[in-house]
């Protein structure tokens, strides 16, 4: 019997705690929304990742579709240290599909996409923002199935291309029946609250196809040198905690079964 | 004397611009950058001031050839080279000095100041 399984290969994000909480890093090939509301930091998020994984041997292209215009986006963004203008055009291609995306006309974007993919060949790709993209072809039109159909093509194109894929969107509604939610590997949520005088910022990987992520939300932050997430703290495991030599000196607290629970007590001293 | 081959070299050099800036934020976004280093270059170039204002299909930007060529070169060198020196300032405002010049730099082999210089010189 062949027992060989495909081998997944974990990306190394460089985003401090971001790997931590993926369950080791993010799964080569896969087809990933970072969703979140306005401001929440989806495009720094995108731009770390990129900077952090592209190279000339990998390739990343850089759609921008309806959202940020290109120019301002490059304006912020080099504030952060990650942005590392060398490897501009030699490793990242920032790309406009504006006037595509403009068209209403899905099937252009997509042959636009093909075409630059083809030529390009990158291994990471990102489409900024891709829910801008979704609601102005509901709005001149509305065509749920358009819609899926293109999404459905997109993710078997990437696929295809062996390239990682990235779909950054100003989801705010998480219940929402949009079809990339079904179709992608990956489901990044950025949140934010206001807290007092304070932005309390934190990220939800919801859904990562293959491998086990750290559960919940996490806190992050957002400075000059990009995005850090704080994972929590590794809990060791049984085997771990079994080399801790047991002790048999234990102080009973006198609650029957609590002191049961605690193998007979708080350790001594 | 008429000025040909500084019109053919500021549409050249606009041509390279145009490939550098055109993927990154699309035709229309180019056009409009053209558009507004017209606006900010036309006032202290007459030479300039028949080209089209507003709106413009990124097509029109040939327009430029035809428009230098009917000047002299005089006229057209200084103008030209404005032109190249405005849409350079306008790009160094919105994402610095360091960017610009990669970018511009990507898309000749000459950089964007020593370009102007020699489209003055002919």
């Amino acid at each position: 019997m062949i027992t060989n399984k495909a081998t997944i290969k974990r990306l190394t994000t460089g985003v401090p705690g971001l790997d931590e909480v993926l369950g080791g890093g993010l799964p080569e090939l896969s087809f990933n929304l970072i969703a979140g509301p306005p401001g929440s930091g989806k495009t720094t998020l995108a731009h770390q990742i990129m900077f952090a994984m592209a190279a000339p041997e990998c390739p990343a292209i850089y759609f921008t579709v309806l959202g940020e215009p290109p120019l301002k986006m490059l304006r912020y963004q080099q504030q952060f240290d990650f942005f590392d203008l060398d490897r501009l055009n030699r490793a990242i291609r920032f790309i406009n599909l504006a006037d595509e995306a403009a068209s209403g006309d899905l099937d252009r974007l997509l042959a636009r996409i093909v075409a630059e993919v083809e030529a390009l060949e990158p291994q990471l790709v990102f489409v900024d923002s891709f829910c801008s993209m979704a609601l102005y072809h509901y709005l001149q039109g509305p065509s749920y199935l358009g819609l899926q159909r293109f999404i459905q093509n997109l993710g078997v194109m990437m696929t295809s291309w062996q390239a990682t894929t990235f779909l950054v969107g100003e989801h705010t509604a998480e219940s929402d029946s949009n079809p990339i939610f079904t179709v992608a590997d990956g489901l990044i949520w950025l949140r934010q609250r206001v807290q007092g005088n304070s932005v309390v910022r934190r990220m939800e990987v919801r859904k990562m196809r293959g491998q086990p992520t750290l559960p919940g939300l996490h806190t992050f932050r957002i400075t000059g040198a990009g995005i850090r997430v704080f994972a929590p703290p590794q809990v060791a495991t049984q085997a771990e905690a079994g080399t801790v030599p047991p002790t048999d000196d234990r102080l009973r607290i006198g609650v029957p079964v609590l002191d049961e629970m605690m193998g007979g007590g708080l350790p001594r001293g | 004397m008429r000025a040909d081959p500084i019109a053919d070299r500021a549409v050249a050099r606009w041509g390279e611009v145009a490939a550098v800036l055109t993927p990154i934020i699309g035709p229309r976004g180019f056009a409009a950058f053209y558009v507004r280093s017209l606006c900010v270059t036309r006032a202290a170039h007459p030479s300039l001031a028949a080209l089209p204002q507003g709106e413009l299909e990124p097509a029109e930007i040939s327009t430029l050839q035809a428009t230098l060529s009917r000047h002299s070169r005089a006229d057209a060198a200084p103008a030209s080279g404005a032109l190249l020196r405005t849409v350079h300032d306008l790009l160094t405002n919105l994402i610095g000095g360091e960017l610009t010049e990669h970018l511009l730099r990507s898309g000749s082999e000459q950089p964007p100041s020593g370009l102007t210089m020699q489209d003055t010189s002919s």
